[in-house]
């Protein structure tokens, strides 16, 4: 397995698109850093309080969007590109070259996050510095913020992976992956007919372990609770994919 | 590289809905041989390989290397190489790259990613992209992944596809060599004349099924002898004698069947008939699959 990941890792590093993929997520954590504070209104849930700054501080779940379509490229590019044919001539055991991006990208995920993380924090710290707002949010807080969305990042690209085993098509899996996560997901939770399921679904399960409250008042999970429902998600994507999508001939 | 080993495939069968794509085929191929594997296109040469290979689950039947199914080996690279198609590569990696990831599956060196790419004369086009490379460069390259393991089969794809006249040559002699070190080499083509010259024996399939196994002289005996001779109504009527079929092709030459050029030239020899040409004309897969099958491919 150690050297299926190596492998996988190394198909990951000698294309350019991770590099696109680490400036896409390092420019929009840093435009929804930005945004969070310097649209962040007065008031309970404004710059000052604890539950205003870990909004701020949970920005670089932005990152999740990019750690989703690399998941779902590794997938669906080997299929694209027709490199299926070599990928499963080297490993006949399908389901090993699927857990083996499973874990892959779970780690690059995390390093995108903690990449991203950098920038909120040099953002977070010097603005609310300019502006003279003190950080309320304790230390355990801050950490329990950080590593929530940090495990949504990498558990986004493990989900990512998941959808692309399940729809080998890479336009389909990308349009789905995008329309559930702007449009879907959050009118799911929005909507107070379908906010007690949508928690349970992945948008509002990855908004719980990254803490991410809104103003709006939508049901979720605790954060242990929507990680653990988060994963069990992108492994279910991705056992059902392989079983239905991956065995598939290779013609 | 370990002993040689057989190619051996039973009863193979795969349907695609209601096509029979292959049909209860069986055939093998012996290690220090090239078997030419041939049939005109859609004959179903690739799924059979790609069934071979584990890509393809077959309908009905088996295909084993040294016994074992492609599925069951440990670690294929060291036992099997493939080279299927010029296109399975991702367009923005480097030649080096994409053998380098083949290298860390299989826990190869790197060192075996630029030896390979010497191998196939690609050192020059190690770095750029393969997206920058031409059909042949990426017919090299397929057959350097095919190779990273040293293994003792090789099974390829129309491995001379697109590539030019000298390229061909080179792939000629490399098969050749390769068979030379005891390797089995199963290599597929559409073009009887592209395999005559490398390939120890034919398989020949039409439909999905075996029309011909054997030997290529003994599938392609009974070609045409073309003869020059300014004495045509003298000649004719010794190689009629002789048992041959004689028709007139042009001006002063006569076109035979039924007699090798061995036979003609001896007559010729033996009668003081004055020769200005004597040609042996093969026949092609398509008449050999007529003669074979008496069903005309269509083309």
């Amino acid at each position: 397995m150690t050297a299926l990941v190596r492998a996988e890792l190394r198909k990951l590093t000698t294309t350019w698109l991770w590099l696109w993929m680490l400036v896409l997520g390092l420019a929009m954590t840093g435009a929804t850093t930005s945004a969070a504070i310097g649209f962040a209104e007065p008031g309970p849930l404004g710059l000052e309080s604890a539950v205003g700054q870990r909004t701020v501080f949970a920005q670089a779940s932005a990152a999740l969007v990019v750690a989703g379509l690399l998941g779902i490229v590794a997938v669906t590019g080997e299929f694209t590109h027709q490199t299926a044919t070599p990928t499963f001539l080297a490993t006949p055991r399908r389901r090993r070259v699927v857990l083996a991006k499973l874990l892959t990208y779970a780690t690059a995920g995390l390093l995108y996050a903690a990449a991203c993380t950098a920038v909120v924090i040099a953002v977070a710290l010097s603005w609310l510095g300019a502006k003279d707002v003190d950080v309320v949010l304790s230390g355990t807080d801050l950490t329990r913020t950080l590593v929530g969305v940090a495990l949504e990042v990498a558990l986004y690209a493990v989900l990512g992976v998941g959808l692309g085993c399940l729809m080998r098509n890479q336009i389909a899996a990308i349009v789905g992956f995008v329309v559930y996560l702007f449009v879907l997901g959050p009118i799911l939770s929005g909507v107070p007919a379908t906010s007690e399921v949508a928690q349970y679904l992945p948008y509002q399960a990855g908004n719980a372990l990254g803490r991410l409250t809104s103003s709006v008042d939508a049901a979720m999970l605790g954060q242990a609770a929507g990680g653990l429902v988060l994963l069990a998600w992108a492994l279910a994507f991705a056992a059902l994919g392989t079983r239905m999508a991956i065995r598939r001939d290779i013609t | 590289m370990s002993d040689g080993l057989r190619i051996e495939v039973e009863g193979l069968s795969k349907s695609f809905g209601s096509v029979r794509a292959v049909d209860a085929l069986s055939f093998s191929a012996e290690p220090g041989e090239v078997t030419g594997f041939l049939g005109p296109n859609g004959a179903g040469k690739t799924t059979t390989l790609r069934m071979l290979l584990g890509l393809v689950e077959p309908t009905d039947g088996r295909a084993t290397i040294g016994g074992a199914t492609y599925a069951d080996l440990d670690r294929p690279a060291d036992v099997v190489g493939a080279a299927l198609e010029a296109s399975s590569f991702h367009p923005g990696r480097s030649g080096r790259d994409h053998l380098r990831v083949y290298c860390a599956v299989n826990g190869y060196p790197d060192t075996r990613a630029v030896e390979m790419l010497a191998l196939v004369g690609l050192s020059e086009a190690a770095r750029r992209p393969v997206r920058a490379y031409s059909l042949g460069m990426r017919q090299r390259l397929g057959l350097a992944t095919a190779l990273v393991g040293d293994p003792p089969v090789l099974v390829l794809d129309e491995p001379s596809n697109g590539l030019d006249p000298a390229g061909i040559a080179w792939l000629r002699g490399f098969l050749r060599e390769l068979a030379g070190e005891g390797r089995t080499l199963l290599v597929s083509s559409h073009a009887l004349m592209e395999v005559q010259q490398i390939a120890d024996r034919v398989v020949i399939i039409g439909k999905g099924r075996l029309v011909g196994d054997g030997r290529l002289e003994e599938l392609t005996a009974g070609g045409r002898v073309l003869v020059t001779t300014p004495d045509t109504e003298r000649f004719a009527r010794v190689l009629v004698l002789a048992g041959g079929t004689v028709s007139r092709n042009s001006g002063d030459t006569l076109k035979t069947e039924g007699l090798t050029a061995r036979d003609v030239g001896r007559l010729a020899f033996e009668h003081h008939v004055e020769l200005h040409g004597l040609e042996k004309r093969q026949d092609g897969l398509e008449q050999i699959f007529f003669s074979l099958t008496g069903v005309e491919v269509h083309r």
